[in-house]
């Protein structure tokens, strides 16, 4: 006993919860087995009189830790016609076919965290998200070229929206190009490099990226889009392809030659968004980190603002309408969770956001002319702030057959969680179900 | 393992803190030696290239012979490059923007404003800097200052309580001083 004293006491907690660890994988390994259907040497278990039980009723009656295994063989995948009005209150799962945008492109890091808790990435079809996916699809008329971002009080889903919206495109075989995390673009994780033809700094090893990222998607339209701009940057390196070319082999040029990347990246998009046999969906999520200053410096330790740096600046002449998409749309989310880089003033007024994405800018602060300019003809998406009833019970659902919750499932436990988080998607799901221990 | 200078850098940290292994870098002048060679400063140090660790090394052996910092002209929205595609600069917006005398979206260049002067100028790093402070420490005990005779007898300088502590000088105060 004196030695217990002597240490500490989260390392007793360790010791108990290394001891369930090894319970609960022992008892898995038992269900795995009776799931199976030959016997084995796992099913000299430790609870065999619990696995017999379950061998002959095959109900619930262990503990809620060694439960059966998850079960969302009926759930189905994303598809052009499972968004619609009648399946809103449905969970999909994001389709693990390749290519699979998802693990092209990445998830924002809120949304990456939520897949791992449960057995399959998936999402619940919202009204809102029937809204979103009727806009794209008018998007196809020419005239008619949307530059929308997806507002919203934080937690209300919009990068679960975004989400929906570029699995819905990929599966109307879209062209999509994803950038999930936007403040990787902004925040001096990547190489940069001052050019003086363009008068911008450049960010060539995130063009390439971009450019492989593009590449992998292995969509049709890369082979079957010919070149039309001929690619006439002075000193380049040799090997650029010409006019009539396919486009990958553009797309091979900018990743074998980084040196000119961000040059074939603006080449790519340009001939990407000029033809109008494929839509094209722009999809940026953390879109106020554009607008923000960069965390790179100049030569003389002056921040850069987001509009001097190639990627960024690229963005925003699509989204301010400099260059157009013919076919397709430009989808932005903000972020309200990085205090660094926060919805501005002139952002903030384009869109005519509420005070659930931050202070108001008053009278006296400065709005940057060059920002108003880059943030003109944006067209705010709001996402309602409260999940409907039926939603919040396809998530709930969800979590169910996941058997990821801690305790009994039951009605009541639904609308206490819901009324505590006030319909808030991010805090019925977090602080609802993942943290609760309510019956 | 990163050599700058015969330092050994860790290679667990970023540039920007990596670099404060260097004897007479802190966190602030490690930003600005990033920002003067266009190194990003989150880099992990593993992933520089031999281009950056040379001009590093390059720079840090004689920084006041470093060459002079361009003026970096930075483009404003209406800036068409030669090498264009499908960019659409809105001329009315331009012209009317010179009508009524605002040159922000005017003119084509924003010039970058410099600095009140290179700070990195006046740089000194690992044995320039220990040179520096002994010959500090020297001058003073050969004038026959408070300070130096400190220094020789190996007590605290600043005026600091010997009857307790004082270790640290007692321990590092010499007239040729190591560290």
């Amino acid at each position: 006993m004196a030695s217990i004293h002597k240490r500490p006491v989260a390392s007793l907690r360790n010791i108990t919860s290394r001891t369930l660890r090894r319970e609960f994988k022992h008892a898995a390994r038992a269900l795995a087995s009776v799931e199976g259907a030959s016997s084995s040497k796992d099913t000299s278990s430790r609870a065999p009189a619990e696995v017999q039980e379950r061998k002959s009723t095959k109900t619930l009656k262990v503990h809620p830790l060694w439960r059966e295994t998850a079960d969302q063989s009926q759930m189905k995948d994303f598809s052009t016609s499972s968004i619609k009005a009648a399946s809103v209150g449905t969970a999909y799962s994001f389709s693990e076919n390749s290519p699979n945008p998802l693990r092209i492109f990445g998830v924002p890091r809120s949304v990456e965290k939520e897949f791992n808790f449960l057995s399959k990435p998936c999402s619940v079809v919202r009204k809102a998200t029937v809204d979103l996916v009727d806009l794209l699809d008018k998007s196809k008329d020419p005239k008619f070229s949307p530059r929308v971002v997806i507002t919203g009080a934080p937690g209300s889903g919009k990068s679960f929206l975004l989400l929906q919206a570029i699995s819905y495109c990929t599966a109307a075989n879209w062209i999509v190009l994803s950038i999930p995390r936007g403040i990787e673009l902004v925040n001096c994780s990547t190489p940069y490099t001052y050019d003086s033809r363009t008068q911008t700094f450049l960010q060539p090893t995130l063009s390439a990226t971009l450019l492989r990222q593009l590449k992998e998607t292995n969509h049709s339209a890369l082979t079957d889009i010919k070149l039309t701009y001929p690619f006439t940057l002075e000193k380049a390196p040799p090997g650029a392809p010409d006019v009539g070319s396919p486009l990958v082999q553009l797309i091979d040029y900018g990743i074998r030659e980084i040196s000119v990347a961000s040059f074939v990246l603006e080449a790519v998009l340009a001939e990407i968004s000029s033809q109008t046999k494929y839509p094209f969906l722009l999809a940026v999520d953390d879109f106020q980190a554009l607008y923000c200053q960069s965390q790179y410096r100049s030569p003389q330790f002056l921040p850069i603002e987001g509009y001097h740096l190639s990627v960024p600046r690229l963005l925003m002449e699509y989204a301010s309408g400099a260059r157009q998409i013919q076919n397709g749309a430009l989808l932005g989310a903000v972020s309200l969770y990085h205090n660094s880089f926060r919805v501005g003033t002139e952002l903030y007024e384009a869109l005519n956001l509420d005070l659930s994405h931050g202070k108001r800018p008053d009278a006296y602060s400065k709005r940057s002319e060059i920002l108003q300019h880059y943030s003109q003809g944006l067209q705010a998406f709001p996402t309602p702030s409260r999940l409907d009833i039926q939603e919040a019970a396809g998530i709930f659902d969800v979590w169910i057959k996941d058997r990821a919750l801690h305790t009994t499932p039951s009605d009541q436990l639904f609308l206490s969680k819901y009324c505590e988080s006030d319909g808030n998607a991010k805090e019925f799901v977090w602080r609802g179900l993942m943290s609760t221990l309510d019956s | 393992m990163v050599y700058i200078m015969g330092v050994a850098l860790s290679d667990t940290y970023p540039a920007k803190i990596a670099l404060t292994g260097i004897y007479g870098i802190n966190r602030t002048l490690a930003r600005r030696i990033c920002a003067r060679l266009q190194i990003h400063e989150n880099a992990p140090l593993p992933s520089l290239t031999s281009q950056q660790t040379t001009a590093l090394t390059a720079f840090l052996s004689a920084p006041a012979n470093a060459p002079m910092l361009p003026k970096l002209e930075l483009a404003g929205p209406s800036f068409r490059p030669q090498f264009c595609t499908n960019l659409k600069v809105r001329e009315d917006a331009r012209q009317a923007s010179i009508a009524e005398g605002k040159q922000e979206v005017a003119t084509a260049t924003t010039p970058a404003k410099v600095g009140l002067g290179d700070q990195l100028k006046s740089l000194k790093v690992e044995t320039d800097l220990r040179r520096y402070v002994r010959e500090n420490i020297m001058h003073h005990r050969l004038v026959n200052t408070y300070v130096g005779r400190r220094h020789a007898m190996g007590l605290p300088v600043r005026g600091q309580r010997t009857s307790n502590n004082g270790m640290t000088a007692k321990r590092l105060n010499r007239v040729e001083r190591k560290n």
